[in-house]
């Protein structure tokens, strides 16, 4: 009896043992885990504080303000842009959606940005309730600011379609400020 | 002589529980430690391990939808496409991806590489190079199925045209043509298509209810004189009258010669509906 109980005493300081050195290992990997993600993030380092003239904004648009029935107020994303058109540059609106992975365009705009439809890759996109719709892949060329960008754009054969600025060559080569304290939506270069 | 095993036991056992309590609040502090650090210099924010993971290649939808019957091609939309461009096929028991079953476009099975979704009710797939004008057929678990109309591959010498411009069916490079076969589809929106032929063009017409939509079959006899006036630009051939809300395409497009044989045809993808 005294033989198996001593051994059992011994046993649960070993459990209890490996399960504190299981927990600290555990914490430890989160710590890791953590460091790499922020090794991810931007630092901000000698070379950032040089080029930081390049972060200013180059293009600021105050906030518009929708009132919605069910809502109340609220700040719509939508911007007026320059675009490139056959009869030159033409103020648009665009709605900045960070959830669209392309930008989009009624198909009807094709003709007035000179683009022919029958050239283009014909794909399909999914719209908000799962429809498919057939849609050409291209792109158009937007003035931020001074400079002239070309943006990859899908045309949809919905005309029902907004315009829309997505994330493939808008959100991902230019920092989308929403300042809620400016109530603006400030544009600037990235890095 | 004890063994190894009841050494080490005997170890712990002799071993107080304040020692072994002390050593293991020891290494809980030096786990605790750097995370804390880490809490105290870094500010408040959403963690996302979004930046952690590896962009992966958009698969094609695996899920196996088991059919209730044999399969059914309803439409095959858009009924032209250069290659590369996408079509889908819309029917039902069309099941899934799987080994025992296929999508054919004019006798050539497209391969997985051009499959894009493929679900029960319907099927995307890209026009493979090198593929021919032809009948899309498939084949789920060994039954067949395959689409009445005629798919067009296209390329830059494909000149005859449908558009709806301006409330009417008009065509052009339609020479060597007899008869136009048009499926016109309710794509959206409430209310009839109103559909009459324009002076000296002989029309007749059915309506097929598909569960995609309401179709407006239309057959059209091209005249010689007409066929010769198409090749110098669009000409009209029906006048079409709907609901502003209603949302009407092409669905399929067939221009046969006085043989039968069908000439290649296409319809512009800013006039494809209206």
């Amino acid at each position: 009896m005294n033989h198996s109980r001593w051994r059992t005493i011994a046993v649960l300081k070993i459990v209890f043992m490996v399960l504190v050195v299981t927990v600290s290992g555990l914490l430890l990997l989160t710590y890791k885990k953590n460091t790499q993600i922020s090794k991810l993030e931007p630092k901000i380092g000698f070379s950032s504080l040089i080029n930081q003239g390049v972060n200013e904004a180059i293009l600021t648009i105050p906030y518009q303000q929708t009132l919605y029935k069910h809502f109340g107020n609220a700040i719509n994303p939508q911007v007026s842009l320059p675009v490139k058109t056959i009869t030159g540059y033409e103020n648009y609106q665009f709605l900045v959606d960070s959830g669209a992975v392309v930008s989009a365009l009624p198909k009807t705009l094709a003709y007035e940005l000179g683009v022919n439809l029958t050239q283009l890759p014909r794909i399909t996109i999914e719209g908000f309730a799962g429809q498919k719709t057939f849609a050409y892949k291209g792109e158009f060329v937007i003035m931020i600011g001074s400079e002239e960008v070309a943006i990859p754009v899908v045309f949809s054969e919905n005309d029902r379609t907004s315009n829309i600025l997505g994330r493939i060559g808008f959100f991902d080569e230019f920092n989308i400020k929403f300042d809620a304290d400016l109530q603006k939506i400030i544009i600037s270069h990235k890095g | 002589m004890l063994s190894k095993k009841t050494k080490i036991l005997r170890w712990f056992y002799k071993l107080s529980w304040k020692k072994i309590v002390g050593f293991s609040m020891f290494l809980l502090v030096l786990g605790v430690m750097p995370l804390v650090r880490n809490a105290a210099i870094n500010p408040t924010r959403t963690r996302s391990e979004a930046a952690l993971l590896t962009p992966k290649a958009e698969e094609i939808t695996k899920k196996f939808e088991v059919p209730e019957g044999p399969p059914i091609i309803y439409l095959v939309d858009h009924f032209f496409g250069k290659v590369g461009d996408a079509v889908l096929i819309h029917g039902e028991n069309l099941g899934g991806v799987d080994e025992n079953s296929w999508v054919s476009l004019g006798g050539s099975k497209i391969s997985m590489d051009n499959l894009i979704n493929w679900t029960g009710d319907y099927i995307e797939f890209k026009v493979p190079n090198k593929a021919r004008s032809g009948k899309v057929e498939v084949s789920i678990l060994g039954k067949r199925a395959s689409w009445e109309g005629m798919f067009f591959v296209t390329d830059e010498n494909t000149k005859a045209e449908l558009r709806l411009v301006d409330n009417e069916l008009k065509a052009k490079n339609l020479l060597g043509g007899t008869e136009l076969l048009v499926w016109l589809i309710k794509v959206k929106g409430e209310g009839e298509l109103v559909i009459n032929p324009v002076n000296g063009v002989g029309m007749s017409k059915v309506e097929i209810d598909l569960p995609v939509g309401k179709v407006y079959e239309v057959k059209i006899k091209i005249s010689s004189s007409l066929a010769t006036k198409s090749e110098l630009g669009l000409i009209s051939l029906l006048k079409l009258g709907k609901p502003e809300e209603l949302v009407v395409g092409i669905a399929r497009g067939e221009l046969s010669d006085n043989q039968g044989q069908l000439i290649p045809l296409q319809s512009h993808p800013l006039y494809v509906s209206f």
